[in-house]
């Protein structure tokens, strides 16, 4: 059902105001309401200590990965790796955190690891620049020498090396001295020294200006190549040396990284209720939130906040046209799961039916009838349950978990009465009672008699299209409009009982009452045409409207239809698993050993991946029966989702997640 | 006759390839546009996933039709017809109504559906009604299947 929900004011005094937003965060009740005179936006520094903790979280992250140490994960944790602390406690870990200084000691330590990574980083490529010349035993003076020669050093890329050396010998006092050599590829590049006599100046200049030739400046000071290179490479070490000290200090920050996620989490909390301060209405010594409650909370809310905050007044306010309740969902526990379905589609409005229970049963058979294999079944169920019994789930997580659980219940059933264990052939099975029994239960063969499965999969479409009609009955029957639910509801049931019963008879189906039944569908359809225009005053217009109301019939045929496609779904899943089989088999038979182990690999992988990929689409196609076949029957939809003011965990879960 | 049975069997093929064909192209337009708003706020994946898989749905129905002629040429049961050429051809004319309307209202579906994914980006409490709108393009494909199923049962060999 829809929850029925109350407007309520909270007013404090201002000193209380800080108590009271912490205590709504920590209960996660109350929906806040837009307050159209909202206060003007809260000076305040979290944002920047948010971004502080941030940095150390993220130094703390850089320094894990230098060290290569990271936490273990257990599997208990798999999906929710997450620590969970209490409101209180978070904002004792901030405390820790701003009294230990650990975020100086942080911003200290970054700062000088990134002066000393920059230094290698310029060290290294200084040192890789050099490395081509170090065969080369000429000091940086001598590039300055008076003698009427021109030095240049170049670097030199050619897939034509002789190219090269024509070139030079063009030049009549050139003369080439290579100190290295490394290939690229199909092409070389070369180090060395060209020398020319100064007449020959220009024709160097020309010789520099060719394609692959790069006149290299290398910064050196009065030492060789080699010396220098000696020299920066014993700067590179120390610098290293000086960063793993750096590392090995920072290791203790590697323990403070819960405090750390703590205080971010604390930081983030602390925000969200300043923005929530904005929607608070402040009087001279007092402040007023409004917001929205659950009705049948409103005792206990208003016993445990004055618990908590003594001056605390409480009051519900009277709703106004423009009032749109936030919509949430109660169901009882069995029924709790479904709510994930009706999630996916979005709430209905406040005013509107809650679809949950109604699609309960016809998802699970729809579910059940997508799959039809018992094997897979119990292997859902069995993993679900293990799930919950040895996971740590959050509330929507385990609901979703619970679905599952009852659609592999669904799909043993199903399965087991259309002989679907694993995709296996009962008949190949060796004579025994589990052969008797397993062929005792299969009523259908979904593989030689489809027609018979298509037959039930509409029927089950029909009997949910019926019933989406008789909800919105019992919905109009709530609302005080019984002519509506005579009118439109349930004479529209009895069309189709009756057309579907005349059909029957035709066929022979039922025995006897053709004649009774066509009259009745004939008499129910003149009814549906004189009574479905009654909005309109002229009478043409209530008969043509009432007239073209019996399109609703293709609608309702076309919405059966859909449900063929359980058949269709069903059916691939059998013939996938089949495959598997097949291939599994052969592989059985390839070699001996070896063919045994890479067919259980065959039917372990192949079978995994035909449930997980039937089961996805399972699931989406009985959810989208229930949102485009039934639920526009009786509901609109764009219902506000009812959103208590609480925690947005970033790196810490609320333990009440878990409760 | 060979040729009957051929015939039968590309009927079976039209039928199941156009559809698919059209779900191919539907589901790639829709979830295209999904992974745009998945890439901004990944707790929409649930609701655009149904508008993603909805121009899948032809593809269902096309491979539903092609195991009912398997079905009604007795492929399945392991007992072929002796099929005529022209009960061949019975069987390729039958099979175009879903193979055409499936290959089109995918194709479409998945623009709407592609639509009805910014409902989601906006509107996110709007999205059952992005669902609706696109629904209501599959009608035909149904129609197509309808009367594809119908034309089948109504053939005799």
């Amino acid at each position: 059902m829809i929850t029925p929900m109350t407007k309520i004011q909270i007013a404090v005094p201002r000193k209380d105001k800080e108590a009271l937003l912490q205590f709504l965060q920590e209960e996660e009740v109350i929906h806040i309401a837009e307050n159209e005179e909202s206060a003007p936006p809260i000076a305040s520094d979290t944002a920047y200590q948010l971004a502080q903790v941030q940095f150390g979280l993220e130094f703390v992250d850089r320094i894990r990965r230098r060290l290569n140490e990271y936490p273990k994960r257990s599997l208990k944790t798999m999906f929710s790796s997450k620590p969970a602390a209490t409101l209180p406690e978070l904002e004792l870990r901030l405390k820790t955190v701003r009294s230990a200084d650990l975020l100086l000691q942080i911003q200290k330590s970054s700062d000088e690891l990134v002066e000393l990574d920059g230094k290698v980083t310029a060290l290294s490529q200084h040192i890789s620049s050099l490395t081509p010349w170090q065969a080369l035993r000429l000091r940086a003076e001598d590039l300055g020498i008076t003698v009427p020669v021109e030095h240049a050093l170049v670097s030199i890329i050619t897939h034509e090396e002789s190219y090269i050396y024509d070139e030079l010998s063009n030049i009549p006092t050139s003369l080439w001295q290579e100190v290295g050599r490394i290939q690229e590829g199909k092409q070389v590049r070369l180090y060395g020294e060209v020398i020319v006599h100064k007449k020959d100046a220009i024709a160097l200049q020309k010789f520099l200006q060719m394609p692959g030739v790069e006149q290299v400046e290398l910064a050196i000071n009065g030492s060789t190549f080699a010396e220098e290179l000696q020299k920066l490479r014993k700067g590179k070490t120390t610098a290293e040396e000086k960063i793993q000290q750096i590392l090995k200090g920072s290791r203790q920050f590697l323990t403070k990284e819960d405090d750390l996620k703590f205080a971010y989490d604390a930081l983030l909390h602390q925000q969200e209720r300043e923005n929530v301060e904005q929607h608070m209405a402040v009087m001279d010594h007092s402040v007023v939130l409004t917001g929205w409650l659950p009705k049948p909370w409103l005792a206990s809310f208003s016993k445990r906040t004055s618990a908590r905050i003594a001056d605390i007044a409480i009051s519900e306010v009277p709703l106004t046209k423009q009032d749109i309740p936030p919509v949430a969902l109660t169901n009882r526990s069995s029924i709790r799961p479904f709510e994930v379905v009706t999630n996916i589609y979005g709430k209905p409005a406040y005013h509107e039916i809650d679809p949950t229970p109604a699609l309960s049963i016809f998802f699970l058979l729809a579910f059940g009838l997508a799959l039809t294999d018992a094997g897979y079944g119990l292997v859902m169920v069995v993993s679900m349950f293990a799930a919950e019994r040895f996971f740590r789930l959050k509330k929507e997580m385990r609901k979703m978990v619970r679905l599952l659980c009852y659609g592999g219940i669904s799909t043993t059933i199903l399965g087991a009465l259309t002989g679907g264990w694993f995709s296996i052939d009962l008949n190949t099975l060796p004579a025994g009672t589990i052969k008797d029994v397993l062929l005792g239960i299969k009523v259908i063969d979904p593989i030689a008699q489809p027609m018979v499965l298509l037959g039930v999969a509409l029927g089950l479409g029909i009997l949910q299209l019926l019933t989406a009609w008789g909800v919105r009955g019992y919905y109009n029957w709530k609302q005080g409009e019984i002519t509506k639910v005579l009118v439109d509801d349930l004479s529209w049931i009895t069309m189709v009982v009756f057309l579907l019963g005349w059909i029957a008879a035709k066929q022979q189906i039922i025995p006897a009452g053709e004649d009774l039944l066509r009259w009745a569908a004939i008499a129910n359809a003149t009814f549906l045409v004189v009574t479905q225009g009654r909005s309109y005053k002229n009478p043409l217009l209530k008969l043509g409207s009432g007239a073209i109301s019996l399109y609703g019939l293709v609608s309702f045929l076309s919405d059966t239809l859909s449900y063929s496609r359980l058949l269709a779904l069903g059916l691939a899943t059998g013939i996938i698993g089949l495959v598997v089989n097949l291939v599994a088999s052969l592989a059985f038979e390839s070699v001996p050993v070896v063919g045994i182990l890479l067919g259980i690999g065959v039917l372990l992988v192949g079978h995994i991946f035909n449930l997980g990929i039937n089961a996805l689409g399972a699931f989406i196609h009985s959810g989208r029966l229930q949102f485009v076949e039934f639920f526009p029957k009786f509901i609109e939809g764009g219902g506000v989702p009812y959103m208590p003011f609480g925690r947005i965990s970033h790196y810490v879960d609320n333990p009440r997640e878990f409760a | 006759m060979p040729y009957g049975i051929l015939l039968a069997l590309a009927g079976a093929g039209i039928a199941a390839v156009l559809a698919g064909v059209g779900s191919i192209l539907g589901v790639r337009t829709a979830g295209q546009a999904s992974a745009g708003v998945v890439s901004e706020d990944p707790d929409k994946f649930g609701k655009v996933l149904l508008l993603t898989a909805l121009p899948g749905s032809q593809g269902i129905y096309g491979f539903l039709a092609a195991i009912i002629i398997a079905n009604k040429i007795g492929l399945l049961a392991g007992n072929v017809v002796d099929l005529t050429v022209g009960h061949g051809w019975q069987i390729v004319v039958a099979a175009l109504p879903v193979g055409i309307t499936c290959l089109l209202s995918a194709l479409y579906q998945g623009r709407v559906a592609a639509a009805a994914v910014n409902i989601v980006a906006k509107k996110p409490e709007a999205a059952g009604k992005g669902v609706i709108l696109a629904a209501i393009v599959e009608t035909y494909a149904v129609l197509g299947l309808l009367v594809t199923i119908l034309l089948v049962n109504g053939l005799t060999f």
